[in-house]
């Protein structure tokens, strides 16, 4: 056994001829009655011819390495796939639900506390009976509008306001010549607003609102005689005035603007 | 990356060798390979060792110019493949159902593709156990089949001499030898008594 290891450690030096000639008779007689050694002496022969190659030898390392790193890939099963989508999907649909949401959020707001203000006394507070007919939004208006974004349209009027146009108080220390109650103006052109104090001078305060509640213009402390109002880079809509004397309301009107 | 290639790029860039045209055939070719061989109660790593096999013989067929290629690569390597399965199963049918059974002259007599066939088998093989070698082995028996000069090599793996590189290389192939010896599915190949 130990004579056929050392002999095996022979053939590596037999086939690049390294052995003396007196060594590689000694094999070739060992290997002539051992068929390990004989079973060596052609595998070596064999290895020595397969890797005489260079080429074959380095595209089975490529291929080999494909393979292994292709099936070491994770792949992934279309359903997984399709849920992952679907996911993915749904997470988007919420985010923008968020963000619609959350940009609604500050409409919502105003609207509520519009809504509030309507029923507080600060706004129609000095109109008998205004509290009992102020007309907000049903619950399933408000709903709509709170879950679905479902603004009004620019031209819908707001019943609580729409009620008391052309009203005109019975503050008489202040008499409005113009506007008219209801004024239709195309954008960009000019309202004018005019008014004569019958009983001495007395500041006066100008608010306009889209017809969601929002303020869009507020002029306090107004002492001259009138005020011109240019539309011309206003949204096409339905707006409010109201004019009011400190504390009192003297008339409320809409602007219609196409 | 998905890259298209032309049957004739294809074939020069896989006989260069090149890892990304090797990944193409891999990616286009082997779903086909893997139908051939699981028609025939084969399983994945059978599947991958005829990819293996086929792809060495084609690029030996192609490199000894042996044929022309008159069709497409994937039409080649499916013949090549759905043969090699074919040969494969039935040595294995051979082995395991009929090993007493006589054979004549006539059915042992290899033809040359025969004789491809099993030494891409056995290239793959031996090559299977050259990868489980020790990676000094590994290392040192790749620069020696690249036929890199035994002064670099001792150079390059920070060896003393020449003679030592030598001396690790011969020890090197006959532990090969003895892994290569006494793995169960390289004995088919050690019938040389």
């Amino acid at each position: 056994m130990n004579d056929f290891l050392s002999y095996s450690h022979w053939i590596g030096k037999f086939t690049d001829k390294e052995l003396t000639a007196e060594e590689e008779n000694s094999l070739i007689f060992q290997a002539s009655y051992n068929p390990l050694l004989r079973n060596e002496l052609r595998l070596d022969n064999d290895l020595n011819e397969l890797f005489s190659d260079p080429e074959v030898f380095l595209l089975s390392e490529t291929i080999r390495k494909t393979i292994i790193h292709e099936r070491n890939k994770v792949r992934t099963p279309v359903y997984l796939k399709i849920a992952a989508s679907v996911i993915i999907l749904i997470t988007l649909a919420g985010l923008a639900g968020f963000v619609i949401n959350y940009s609604n959020h500050g409409y919502r707001h105003a609207l509520l506390a519009h809504e509030a203000i309507l029923k507080s006394k600060d706004f129609f507070g000095l109109i008998p009976g205004s509290d009992n007919r102020v007309g907000a939004l049903t619950p399933v208006q408000r709903r709509a509008i709170i879950q679905y974004g479902q603004k009004p349209d620019s031209y819908t009027p707001r019943p609580e306001f729409e009620f008391l146009v052309g009203t005109v108080t019975r503050d008489v220390s202040v008499f409005v010549i113009s506007p008219m109650p209801r004024v239709k103006s195309r954008v960009d052109s000019t309202i004018y607003f005019s008014w004569r104090w019958l009983a001495g001078p007395m500041p006066l305060n100008l608010e306009i609102t889209d017809n969601l509640g929002h303020v869009v213009l507020n002029y306090m402390q107004l002492t001259d005689l009138g005020y011109a109002l240019n539309t011309k880079h206003w949204a096409r809509g339905l707006y409010y005035y109201k004019i009011t004397t400190g504390d009192e309301i003297i008339t409320i009107g809409s602007i219609s603007i196409y | 990356m998905i890259l298209l290639y032309t049957n004739e790029k294809l074939v020069r860039g896989f006989m260069e060798g090149r890892e990304p045209c090797v990944k193409y055939i891999y990616r286009e070719y082997f779903p086909m390979v893997r139908s051939i061989v699981s028609a025939r109660n084969g399983n994945l790593e059978d599947a991958e060792d005829i990819f293996h096999d086929g792809l060495i013989i084609v690029h030996n067929r192609l490199k000894n110019n042996k044929f022309t290629l008159n069709s497409t690569l994937k039409t080649y390597l499916y013949s090549v493949c759905k043969n090699l399965w074919k040969r494969r199963l039935e040595r294995k049918y051979r082995l395991l159902y009929a090993a007493d059974t006589y054979i004549s002259e006539t059915d042992i007599c290899d033809t040359e593709e025969s004789q491809e066939e099993e030494s891409s088998e056995k290239f793959r093989l031996y090559k299977k156990n050259f990868a489980q070698m020790p990676e000094f082995c590994r290392e040192l028996l790749t620069h020696y089949i690249l036929k890199t000069p035994l002064e670099e090599i001792a150079r390059i793996m920070n060896y003393k001499d020449a003679e030592y590189v030598k001396a690790r290389k011969y020890y090197c192939k006959n532990l090969l030898r003895k892994k290569i010896l006494n793995d169960p599915e390289c004995k088919q190949f050690m019938n040389y008594e």
